[in-house]
């Protein structure tokens, strides 16, 4: 197994170690889905043109969080939830970008709850990645985002809002060339999902919902850009601590 | 009259009038107006293009932050306060 292989599964580890620590359950789910869940979550408005056909009536899954509030679509949640999952995804990338792959493996951690929980969650979780990513020695940043795919000029107002309202941070990095990539991303949806998929809290209201989405190969590119053959296993210096 | 105190009066006529009409909302000029889903998708569109009218000139996506859209009082110092 070469090294990008290597470490993008030792990433995994660790960021897998990171979400059961934090009380995350682990679901898996094929890498196809319905369309009908994109549908639900509105996808094919803000991007069109970057789901992947499967087989008739299906899709690969462009991230791993869509099933996971399908699994979610109308329970009403006593308690907050954190979940796990990792997977194979696809988009149909326009970028010549090497970072961005048209196939690639995603582990999100998924929260869900009411609005200052999820908030809190999302602040935690930004936080404790900067830091690892410190204690690895990758130089990276945390900085506010907007989805790259959202180039339609109706959705201008949809990439505003998530701007203003910093909605998306990313956490980014180094790869060379001073060119720089998102090595995970922290996303607060508000009650979007809660509403598109029925998923409540014990008072009735819509939940609120978060997702933590580490790009894989993109972290193991940008540890063997920076630091070389030479980095310290990820998982090792998580056991470490 | 202060350009602030006539630019916000102008601007919450249109955000009560015209943005939240029909919600039976009304802002202040402290109301946080990005907080709980006062305002969407095609309502900041229309606000900036009032703004953009307002000053005269056009408004760059970089400067669509909350420190400069919080609220009307901050709309106001940052764009027509000028």
């Amino acid at each position: 197994m070469n090294d990008n292989y290597r470490f993008r599964d030792q990433f995994d580890q660790v960021f897998r170690q990171m979400a059961v620590a934090a009380g995350a359950r682990e679901i898996q789910y094929p890498e196809r889905l319905p369309a009908s869940v994109l549908e639900r979550a509105d996808y094919f408005e803000s991007f069109s043109e970057t789901a992947v056909p499967a087989v008739t009536g299906t899709f690969f899954q462009p991230a791993v969080c869509y099933q996971i509030y399908e699994a979610l679509a109308g329970q009403c949640l006593d308690t907050p939830l954190t979940l796990t999952s990792v997977g194979r995804c696809r988009r149909n990338e326009k970028s010549c970008d090497d970072a961005r792959l048209r196939e690639f493996t995603m582990r999100e951690v998924v929260l869900v709850g009411s609005a200052p929980w999820v908030e809190a969650q999302r602040r935690s979780w930004s936080v404790r990645v900067l830091e690892f990513a410190g204690e690895i020695g990758l130089e990276a940043s945390l900085e506010v985002a907007t989805d790259p795919f959202f180039t339609n000029e109706k959705i201008r107002g949809k990439k505003l809002l998530q701007q203003l309202k910093e909605l998306k941070l990313e956490l980014q990095a180094g790869i060379g060339d001073d060119r720089r990539t998102a090595l995970a991303s922290f996303n607060l949806h508000e009650t979007y999902f809660g509403r598109r998929f029925q998923i409540s809290l014990s008072d009735g209201s819509p939940a609120a919902s978060a997702c933590v989405a580490f790009g894989l190969e993109r972290w193991s590119l940008a540890a063997i850009r920076q630091l070389g053959a030479f980095v310290l296993a990820p998982h090792t210096i998580m056991a470490q601590r | 009259m202060p350009l602030t105190t006539h630019g916000a009066e102008q601007l919450l006529e249109y955000i009560n009038g015209e943005l939240l009409g029909s919600s039976g909302r009304v802002a202040t000029e402290e109301t946080p107006l990005f907080d709980d889903g006062w305002i969407n998708s095609l309502q900041i569109l229309k606000l900036i293009a009032w703004i953009e009218v307002a000053m005269g000139r056009h408004i760059p996506d970089e400067q669509v932050v909350m420190k400069n859209f919080r609220n009307v009082r901050t709309i106001v110092n940052q764009f027509l306060h000028r």
